[in-house]
């Protein structure tokens, strides 16, 4: 048999094409039920808040503790394996990555003195559109379409709408729904 | 060292790229597999039986909720094999040696 360099080339080519595309799949395996959750999660949360003023400070601790306790039983329902894999030891990576975000995300809060609403609610959106821009260019380009539209979802709805004029009704409904569609085209791969 | 004759067609390449890239004892359903690599049910088939036969992968058949399951991975032997083909692959673009 023989083998030149660029048939060697271009077998290492394609032994990295079929690599990168498990991991992709893999990862949007994983990813797409939590990005639908807390799609829907952050309509709740906001369309409720707009809705309901008066209770707006309530709305969202009592959202993110439904939600969290609805992934963590849908975590352990679906005992952490990758669709894509069985017969292996149980993940806890995603699990922990997950809990670390949301820690993270708990102190910055309390630690942070809210200066303007409508600016702190929009760090949020940013943060999580940033961060799938960043875990899609390594796991997957959809991820980073993904971030892109919620950055510019987020960054449109700061500079164009009025915190209680349609901003946060936008941002539950775009935002949300983009998480939530995200999601379900991840979930074709 | 030689290059691995088996190994080295561009479905069975891909297809121990891709159970090699599994961690170690996970297992890839066949259905699974066919998406990833865009392959027929026969033509994917044929080459994890030439793969089987050289003991390469291992095939695991049993029944879900009444519905016939096929999983595949790597076997330990196929592993080492993957990686010495990689390693002649990758000292061939080196130059250390000649197809």
């Amino acid at each position: 048999m023989t083998i030149t360099k660029e048939d060697a080339s271009q077998a290492l080519g394609e032994i990295e094409g079929a690599r990168g595309r498990l991991r992709e799949a893999i990862t949007y395996s994983y990813a797409w039920p939590y990005l639908v959750l807390w799609g829907l999660a952050w309509m709740v949360g906001d369309v409720g808040t707009e809705i309901a003023p008066r209770l707006g400070g309530w709305i969202w601790p009592a959202t993110s503790t439904v939600f969290t306790a609805a992934s963590i039983a849908y975590a352990f329902a679906q005992r952490r394996r990758s669709p894509y894999a069985t017969g292996g030891r149980r993940d806890w990576r995603p699990m922990a990555t997950a809990g670390t975000i949301m820690l993270f995300l708990v102190i910055l809060t309390f630690a942070i003195e809210p200066v303007d609403a409508k600016r702190d609610h929009s760090v949020f959106g940013l943060f999580f559109g940033f961060a799938y821009i960043v875990q899609g260019l390594w796991r997957g380009w959809r991820l980073v379409v993904l971030g892109a539209l919620l950055t510019a979802l987020t960054l449109f709805a700061f500079y164009a709408l009025p915190l209680w004029g349609g901003y946060l009704t936008f941002m539950g409904v775009a935002g949300g729904g983009a998480l939530v569609l995200g999601g379900l085209w991840l979930r074709k791969l | 060292m030689g290059p691995d004759e088996i190994i080295h067609q561009s479905l069975r390449l891909r297809i121990m790229a891709t159970l090699n890239t599994l961690p170690k004892g996970e297992k890839l359903e066949f259905t699974r597999l066919k998406g990833l690599l865009k392959a027929t049910d026969g033509n994917l088939g044929a080459h994890i039986a030439t793969l089987e036969n050289a003991g390469y992968v291992a095939v695991e058949k049993d029944f879900v909720d009444r519905k016939p399951r096929t999983r595949v991975s790597v076997t330990p032997a196929g592993r080492r094999a993957f990686e010495r083909h990689v390693d002649y692959l990758r000292d061939l673009i080196d130059g250390a040696g000649e197809g």
